[in-house]
């Protein structure tokens, strides 16, 4: 088992200070901010939310049969870890790990990831090693437990170092309301395949703002799928960027709003080297006053010749008063490539309903059915162990009453 | 027995009528075919039948017994008991053949208070590919999608032996298939055949009632039900053609006025 050890370089401490100076010259995004035009501050109570302390690590725990490593946070009993496998470490960020970080700082104009930086929480970093290859997931399970009215900023490093072949499930969940703000940094090394899977399923009463950031390097192979079930109002992004020729981006999404719930996603594929592939699906069912915000955008840079890029948002509104909007933009600067974006939002197909209702599923069955249907490629992508529980709970979230 | 009674019923799509009042019964125990010539209405009276919302029914009524059929909702007639195999089934992307039929024979099972037996019905199910003569890999496959048109129509004799239904209608699904699929799809109606069954085949042509022999054969031709008789009928027609029927029974050519 791998020790999580409390020193901590001084630089971190740094990071938080200039973090907390931005705050000071940063305001709070408005609807003058492109990415934030439809996000109102107004549905993110802040300050009815008060910082937490940070993290104690406690002790090891088991890792059960579905994954090789699990670690574990919550608000009652800290932060636990066990690893079947000295190839997967969890520690606090190291003197390595410095320009990782200072990069972001320049790249991010946002008062909430400036907010995250500057909250005293700790960052993870967690390593799978070089050439590792693990038969089963790493579970990252993060949840807020009992105390309320908490905001947590948790952040997390992960380093898929060369050559390694891993799958990892971060799950959110809480049952009680919290303002989670939440950060990622990822490097997927060279020749590496790494399959993230994110499962967002807090209550909701809860508040979501996440800001990842990941980096491929060449021929790496990096699947990112986010789940986005839970809380009040989301309002996510996630970065990648493709920094090494032959490197292949593979993302996709669920998303569900139904009563007032409202999820703003942000995704990014920055293709900065030849000869990349990337290729996004995202899908969402709407329903109620629900309002879902999916906002796509392809970026090739002068030096991503021969990029291969496809981005897709597919959404089902499910009754009158509920909206999907759906944004995919191209940024290219490059003529030899090949760049396709496709989005399509409706009401489900009547022919279809219809159908179904003749062999006896009444309205309501129906759309469940078909709208289940629409997910059903990516649930059928994660983990074996997640696909059940995940279609459950799409399917419960299809059903539910508002 | 369960006996479903149409009466004078008239029926117009987008202010068009179609239905000039139909009287016509179909019982348990008995195959009755509906024969006539393409926009005769014989379509249309099938998705009425089944409540299809595209059509609007102006005058007279549909029993199912003594239920006012035109007053349910269209799983509620499924949960009764009647059944509409299509002429042009729909695909529902990412719904298996294996999820669908479950959730199908759920909802009918949960309408009269029973529970499914999972593993029985995986075991009658495979049964049925089996006999229907379909690869048992449909059972995984996404619901019509990329289906040949022959795989449709099977599917839906498919979805017949499971659901069991006491009425079915049969809306041309002898059109476009070939002689291999049309001997399958008729042998699937014909296991539904018996004293608690009954079906209406619609159809332009002989050939399928070759293989499902008609207790009682109807012709229809602009929106009525001209003449009705035993299986000989069927016969006539092909010999004849619809213009016999015309003349025989004196139908005057009247302009469509919508």
């Amino acid at each position: 088992m791998s020790p999580v050890t409390q020193t901590r370089p001084a630089w971190t401490q740094e990071l938080r200070e200039n973090s907390l100076q931005k705050i000071q010259h940063q305001g709070w995004p408005t609807k003058k901010d492109e990415e934030w035009r439809r996000t109102l501050m107004s549905r993110l109570p802040w300050d009815h939310f008060q910082p937490a302390q940070p993290t104690p690590f406690i002790a090891g725990g088991t890792p059960d049969g579905d994954y090789s490593a699990i670690a574990k946070i919550n608000d009652i009993d800290g932060l636990s870890f066990a690893s079947l496998t000295e190839k997967v470490r969890l520690r606090w960020l190291e003197e390595s790990d410095r320009p990782r970080w200072e990069k972001l700082l320049d790249r991010v104009e946002d008062r909430f990831f400036w907010e995250q930086l500057g909250d005293s929480e700790e960052t993870l970093a967690l390593d799978i090693s070089q050439g590792a290859v693990l038969e089963k997931p790493i579970l990252f399970h993060w949840n807020q437990l009992e105390k309320l009215h908490q905001r947590r900023s948790p952040r997390l490093q992960i380093q898929a170092h060369p050559g390694s072949i891993a799958e990892m499930v971060i799950k959110l969940d809480s049952r009680v309301g919290v303002f989670l703000n939440s950060v990622l940094n990822i490097s997927v090394g060279e020749g590496s395949v790494f399959k993230l899977t994110l499962i967002q399923a807090l209550s909701e009463e809860s508040y979501w703002i996440d800001h990842s950031y990941a980096e491929q390097a060449r021929g790496s192979s990096f699947h990112f799928t986010l789940i986005n079930l839970g809380a009040d109002t989301t309002k996510t992004k996630f970065v990648d960027s493709i920094k090494g020729d032959h490197a292949e981006f593979q993302a996709k999404g669920i998303y569900l709003c139904h009563g007032k719930q409202h999820k703003d996603m942000r995704l990014v594929q920055h293709h900065q080297a030849p000869e990349s592939l990337s290729n996004a699906l995202f899908k969402g069912a709407v329903r109620d006053r629900g309002r879902s915000v999916f906002q796509g955008l392809i970026e090739v840079d002068k030096e991503g010749h021969k990029t291969d890029a496809y981005l897709s948002n597919k959404n089902l509104v499910l009754n009158d008063g509920a909206r999907a909007d759906s944004l995919p933009q191209l940024k290219i600067d490059h003529n030899d490539l090949r760049c396709t974006h496709g989005s399509t939002t409706g009401m489900v197909d009547p022919e279809q309903v219809h159908y179904l209702q003749t062999r006896g599923l009444s309205d309501r069955e129906a759309k469940v059915l078909i709208s289940l249907g629409l997910f059903q490629e990516i649930i059928d992508s994660l983990p074996a162990s997640l696909r059940l529980p995940i279609e459950g709970q799409v399917e419960t979230l299809l059903r539910s009453d508002a | 027995m369960t006996v479903l009674r149409i009466e004078n019923l008239k029926a117009e799509i987008e202010g068009k009528p179609i239905l000039r009042g139909i009287d016509l019964e179909i019982k348990t125990g008995e195959i009755a075919a509906l024969m006539g010539p393409n926009g005769s209405g014989k379509s249309t009276l099938a998705h009425i039948l089944m409540g299809h919302p595209r059509y609007t029914v102006t005058e007279g009524g549909v029993f199912w017994n003594d239920v006012n059929l035109l007053e349910l909702e269209v799983h509620e007639r499924a949960r009764l008991g009647l059944f509409l195999a299509f002429q042009y089934p729909v695909e529902i992307p990412g719904v298996t053949v294996g999820k669908f039929l479950k959730r199908a024979l759920e909802v009918k099972l949960e309408a009269k208070g029973e529970k499914l037996n999972v593993s029985q019905y995986i075991k009658q199910l495979r049964s049925d590919i089996d006999f229907l003569e379909m690869d048992q890999n449909f059972i995984n496959r996404y619901l019509n999608e990329g289906f040949s048109g022959g795989e449709k129509k099977r599917m839906e004799i498919l979805q017949l032996l499971t659901l069991q239904p006491q009425i079915a209608v049969f809306d041309e699904t002898d059109s476009g298939l070939d002689i291999d699929a049309l001997r399958l799809v008729s042998k699937g109606i014909n296991r539904m055949r018996g004293p608690d069954f009954g079906g209406l085949i619609i159809t332009h042509y002989q050939r399928i009632l070759n293989y499902v022999r008609p207790d009682v054969v109807h012709i229809m031709y602009k929106g009525k039900i001209v003449t009705s008789g035993r299986e000989d009928l069927v016969q006539t027609l092909e010999e004849k053609g619809y213009d016999w029927v015309k003349a025989r029974y004196g139908i005057e050519e009247v302009a469509d006025v919508g």
